[in-house]
Parts: structure tokens; C-alpha cells; sequence
């Protein structure tokens, strides 16, 4: 069968696939970004990308054989052009996971030898998820059915969670990302119940006399406080961000790489280099504020320097926010 | 910084799967991480998926489960092989202790001649790796039970089950000792009786074993490792385990199951122990046979033990025969006493 293969008792093309992925393709968020310079135009697409889907919609179903009748083929490369960037789609798609997506996919729509493959094929995660989130509340177990309603289940009028799978990064860290998501949400849920909420649902930020600064002199201290603040608030996001991993939420070096999906050596660096931004970025406000000599100087930020495990979880405290949609 | 800077979309579970499986381009992990700065709630999130993820670095065949257990030596972890589909157990032992070649080498050896042993009463070896980390690992069969000490204390067992769940481990240890492995550290927690009733040995003291040939029990700090309490006196004071400190192991474990006591008591002191010993241990009344076939497994000296388990699952059996025709006799007796009253009845 010449580009094409079978599904559901009939052969999907190439053209049917390579309009399915034009079509989800433009009608993407992303569209005025390539609507002149993409591969696309007016529903067409690269003759390299129509032979590539095919390609890799035959590779699922070899993958599959026993799903053969529940992998839907426009539905797997509509999904994947969904998120497909304006250039270099074949890369992108090399980089996808088409074959977890066709699983997760027919799981969704409650196939139920798809979900006993997925719940097969990806049990250890979720078992491992499961265990580490059982609680007196919770057992491994209740929080194994809970997450299953929620991965298989559709809500009314809704799809169930396993179709926000989009094919990017391997199922398995999805599911494990997801798995948290749905286990926090759980605990949440009880603490709102238990607890009023604050008025503002906003952590104050500490007063300068909080940061343990008690060993530099007193007419210098708010100064340096302040100082602090101010350049923790002035660090880059990212610097911010890894800060508080470590030194609030208290992630370990090896930890921080887990959540970066980076080496930990790679995160031990980066955590140096953001302490000596808020060390510098102190310093050059102390020297604008304070007609200090530069060893006076020195000796305040050696201070500073002794105390910052102390002071920087105070420093970093997050706002919390509503999680935008 | 103030929260409300940098208010992007939060990222959806597909970009934060890219993001911990080290997927995202540079461009698109700068703008995660930037919006990670700014959000409590996808920061949170993102450190618990840190929290909860095992760290250990094992090949990607294994995915680790959950720890189940701990010791001086190392973890024991339920893993999933992926490859087979089939939970396993995986024993790491400390990078410390590998540091050390002819302590690998050992593990080495003995993992490959339980390898080679197929017995249903010894725990299956299935794989031998290291961690990226340079921890050894062993793979072993995952066995769904309880240890026989949790198994005794569930529920009254009759002294015939008891006897039927240690003769299997005999059975095991027989096995093991042919192929010329040392169990080392035998005792009611390493033994498994499986929820379809087989009983297996397992957790080898293959991690027990010291450069020097496997001889000390003694740590640097002059600590014991293992539990002392099964160990014969050979082996507290330093010497090599051998097939018959083996033997001395299984007999303090029967010993305990059948009566509910150790035979050598002690004060919670090793000094105590050592004392108690030297002399034979008294011998119940109730199981009084069986507790004198265990007591020459528990002599102070290897050479007069039996010579082997094989001898020592003999001499038990041969107890047990014993009291089953003594039972067989006394019924015969009472049947021709019954049968004479029932005869003299008639006759009247």
C-alpha cells in the first residue's frame, strides 16, 4: 500500500495525513509565527513531512500490534502538529514519543487493551509514585485507584487527564509529573478544609530584624537588610527559582538535577554562581547606601557571606499565586 | 522580585516532562525556569517530583519502586525490570565496601555460584550490575511473603508446621553448601515463607564477607555486624564462617520457633552469651527429642556438630518417625482395648 496504512478497516494516506497535520498544524496557537516562512501553505505541507508521518505512524503500529484497531492515525499526527514548531518539524518530530502517544491516546478513550498495556508498560513509575506519596490518609493503594480515575476516567463532558499527553518527553515522566500534580492537588484539598485561609493568601516578607544579622553593627544592619532584599529581588528569575530549591525548599544538589533534567554537577555551578549574584549584587548596593572603607566593606560582606545559609531562605520567600490556567 | 513580573502561562505537564527528562531546547528551559522563579505553585510542584524520585542511578532496565529495607551493608529496593516485566528485588551494596576488589570479586563469585543453583528453597539470582555511582547491585527473585520470624508470630503454628517450614530452609541451606557457598548470616529474618507456602532462604550475608576471606564479623570499631544472636562461638570471636556456624544458625532458629526462646540466654551482652555457650543448653521437656538432635548443631565446637545438614534433616526425621510410630503404637493400644471392652460386652 503505497503511503499509506490500515486503520479501521480502511487505508489512511499520506495526503489524509499530511492534512490532518496541516490542519491541526495552523490551527495552532502559534500560527502567525509561521504562517509566511513555515513549510506550510494553505494546508499543505512538505512532501519530507508527509513521507516522515507515514513512516512513523507505520513504526506505532508495528510498536502496537495489539492495538492495531485502536491506534487512530489522524489522531496521533494532529496531536503531534499541535504543538510542532514553525521549522525544522522533522527533527521536532523525531524528538516525539508518537508511540506513547498512540497508547496513552487509546487509553483515553477507554480501550481497555490499551490500558492494560499502559498500566503494564508504566506500572513502575506509578507504583513508585504511589508509595512514596502513602500516607496515614492515603494508602499506596487508595492513591493507585484515585490516579487511575483520574488518568482513565473522563469528568462529564470531558476528555480524562491521559489525553493532555501530547507526545513530548517520554510518558513516563509525564506520568510521574502528573502523578505529583494529582497527589498535591489531594493534599490541598484537605488542608483548604481544615484550615481558613489567610487573608490575602500573600507570605509577608521578613523584617530586617529576622535575618540573623545580629553580628554586624547596629547602625549598619537595616541598611544590609535591605540590601539583601533588594538583590534578592533583583536576581534573575531562573537564579531565584534555584535559590529557593535548595536553600527553602531544602532539594539537595542531586535533587536539583533531577528537577532541572541536568547533570548535577551542572547544578552544583549553577548554585554557586546565583549565591555570589545576590553576594555581588549586595555588595554594589552597600557601597551606593553606606560611606563604608572598602575593609569595612569587606568585613560587612564577610558577615553577610557567613550568615547567608541562614538568611536566604528568609530572603526568598515566594508569593504564592494562582497557577494560571 | 515581585511575584506578578513574570506571569507566562504555567507550563503543562508535557513541557515539564521535557523539562526534568532534559528535553527542552536552551531557549524553551530559559523561559521554564524563568516562570518557575516567579510561581509558588509550579515550583512546588516541580520540587516534590525532585522529592519523590528515587536517586539512585541503576541501568534503565531496573525502575526502583520502593526501598524495602536496609541494613549496614546496603538498601534493598522492589524494582521493576522492565525488560521481563517482573518485579525484583535489588540488594545494592555500599560504594565503600566496593571500593574494595577482592571484596567485588568475592560478591563476584558467590553471586554467580547462586546463580548457578536452582533449588525452590533458595532465593533465584537474576542479575549482577553496577550503578552509575559504582554501587554493585544484585538482582534477585522478589518473593511475596513474610519472614519466618513474622510468620511465627501471626498465628499459633502447630510444632508440625513449624518443623515443615525449617526442614525446607534445611533443604536450601543443604543445596547452598553443596555448591560451596557460606549463607553467613542465617536467621529468622532472612528466611521467606512465600504466600503459596514454599519457603525460601534468602538475603545471603553475601555483603557480610570481609577482604580478608570473608573471616571477621568485627568491624575497624571491634562492632559486630549481622545479628550475634544466631552466631556460633567461632564466628562471634572472629573466625571464618564455615557450613557448620551455617548449621549452628539453623539450630538456634528451629530451637527458637519450636519453644519460643533462644537456647543460650544472655543479659543483652555479647559477654553473657559467649558464657552460656559453653554449656549444653537444657533441654525442654515438650519437644525434648528434637531439642537434643538441635543441641549436638549447637556444641561450642564445629568439629562434634553434625557433619553436615543432611545428617542433622536425618536425625530430625527420624524423631519425627519415632514420635509418628508412637503415636501409631498407642493408638493400635487403645483400639485393642476398645475392641476387648467392646468384645467382653457382647460376650455378656
Amino acid at each position: 500500500m503505497p503511503g499509506g496504512r490500515q486503520y479501521d478497516a480502511r487505508v489512511v494516506t499520506e495526503a489524509e495525513l499530511a492534512q490532518a497535520f496541516a490542519a491541526a498544524w495552523s490551527s495552532a496557537e502559534v500560527v502567525d509565527a509561521r504562517s509566511e516562512s513555515g513549510p506550510v501553505g494553505s494546508g499543505s505541507i512538505d512532501r519530507a513531512i508527509g513521507e516522515r508521518l507515514v513512516a512513523l505512524c507505520a513504526a506505532v503500529h508495528r510498536e502496537l500490534p495489539e492495538l492495531d484497531d485502536a491506534i487512530d492515525d489522524l489522531e496521533v499526527v494532529a496531536t503531534l502538529a499541535g504543538r510542532a514548531p514553525d521549522r525544522e518539524v522533522i527533527a521536532y518530530l523525531d524528538r516525539c514519543h508518537p508511540g506513547e502517544l498512540a497508547l496513552a491516546l487509546a487509553a483515553s478513550r477507554a480501550h481497555p487493551a490499551a490500558i492494560a498495556r499502559l498500566e503494564r508498560d508504566h506500572r513502575g513509575v506509578i507504583d513508585a509514585m504511589c508509595w512514596r506519596f502513602a500516607s496515614a490518609v492515603h494508602s499506596a493503594a487508595d492513591l493507585r485507584q484515585i490516579l487511575r480515575e483520574k488518568l482513565f476516567v473522563a469528568p462529564p463532558g470531558m476528555r480524562p487527564k491521559l489525553a493532555e499527553y501530547a507526545g513530548q518527553g517520554q510518558l513516563d515522566s509525564w506520568l510521574r509529573i502528573t502523578a505529583v500534580r494529582v497527589f498535591l492537588d489531594l493534599g490541598r484539598r484537605k488542608d483548604r478544609a481544615r484550615e481558613t485561609p489567610t487573608a490575602d493568601g500573600v507570605l509577608t516578607m521578613p523584617d530586617p530584624g529576622d535575618l540573623s544579622l545580629e553580628v554586624i553593627k547596629a547602625e549598619y544592619r537595616a541598611a544590609v537588610g535591605q540590601a539583601m532584599r533588594d538583590a534578592a529581588t533583583a536576581l534573575e528569575p531562573a537564579d531565584r527559582h534555584l535559590l529557593h530549591q535548595h536553600y527553602v525548599a531544602g532539594l539537595s544538589i542531586d535533587q536539583l538535577g533531577v528537577a532541572l533534567g541536568i547533570h548535577r554537577a551542572t547544578a552544583a555551578r549553577r548554585v554557586v554562581r546565583a549565591r555570589e549574584a545576590l553576594v555581588g549584587e549586595t555588595r554594589a548596593l552597600l557601597v551606593t547606601r553606606l560611606q563604608l572603607s572598602d575593609e569595612e566593606l569587606d568585613e560587612v560582606i564577610g558577615m553577610v557571606l557567613s550568615r547567608l545559609d541562614v538568611s536566604i531562605p528568609k530572603l526568598l520567600e515566594v508569593r504564592p499565586r494562582d497557577r494560571q490556567p | 522580585m515581585t511575584a506578578s513580573r513574570d506571569v507566562a502561562r504555567c507550563p503543562d505537564d508535557n513541557t515539564l516532562s521535557q523539562l526534568v527528562a532534559g528535553e527542552l531546547s536552551d531557549g524553551e528551559r530559559a523561559e521554564v525556569e524563568r516562570h518557575l522563579g516567579g510561581c509558588a505553585a509550579c515550583a512546588q510542584l516541580i520540587g516534590a517530583y525532585a522529592r519523590a524520585t528515587p536517586q539512585r542511578n541503576v541501568p534503565p532496565r531496573y525502575q526502583l519502586i520502593r526501598p524495602l529495607g536496609s541494613g549496614a551493608m546496603g538498601e534493598v529496593w522492589e524494582v521493576e525490570d522492565t525488560t521481563l516485566a517482573r518485579r525484583v528485588a535489588l540488594k545494592f551494596v555500599r560504594a565503600e565496601s566496593t571500593a574494595d576488589h577482592e571484596y567485588q570479586a568475592r560478591l563476584v563469585r558467590e553471586a554467580r555460584a547462586l546463580a548457578r543453583l536452582r533449588h525452590p528453597n533458595v532465593v533465584a539470582v537474576y542479575d549482577l550490575g553496577q550503578s552509575s555511582d559504582g554501587e554493585l547491585f544484585v538482582a534477585l527473585e522478589l518473593i511475596d511473603g513474610a519472614s519466618a520470624r513474622d510468620w511465627r508470630a501471626a498465628q499459633p503454628r502447630s510444632p508440625a508446621e513449624i518443623l515443615a517450614v525449617w526442614r525446607q530452609v534445611a533443604d536450601g541451606l543443604a543445596a547452598v553448601h553443596q555448591a560451596g557457598i557460606v549463607h553467613r548470616d542465617l536467621k529468622p529474618d532472612n528466611v521467606f515463607v512465600a504466600s503459596d507456602g514454599r519457603v525460601v532462604l534468602g538475603d545471603f550475608g553475601l555483603a557480610s564477607m570481609a577482604a580478608d576471606g570473608g573471616s571477621t564479623t568485627l568491624t575497624a570499631t571491634g562492632q559486630i555486624l549481622g545479628t550475634p544472636l544466631y552466631m556460633p562461638l567461632e564466628q562471634l570471636r572472629g573466625g571464618a564462617a564455615t557450613a557448620r556456624s551455617d548449621q549452628f544458625a539453623l539450630c538456634v532458629c528451629l530451637w527458637e520457633a519450636l519453644i519460643g526462646a533462644r537456647p543460650f540466654q544472655h543479659g543483652g551482652t555479647i559477654a553473657a552469651l559467649v558464657i552460656a555457650m559453653r554449656e549444653p543448653p537444657p533441654l525442654a521437656a515438650r519437644h525434648r527429642s528434637t531439642l537434643a538432635v538441635l543441641a549436638r548443631g549447637l556444641d561450642p565446637d564445629p568439629d562434634r556438630r553434625w557433619p553436615d545438614i543432611a545428617a542433622l534433616t536425618r536425625a530430625l526425621d527420624r524423631v519425627r518417625r519415632a514420635r509418628t510410630r508412637r503415636r501409631w503404637w498407642m493408638a493400635g493400644i487403645a483400639t485393642a482395648i476398645l475392641l476387648a471392652g467392646a468384645a467382653l460386652a457382647i460376650a455378656r
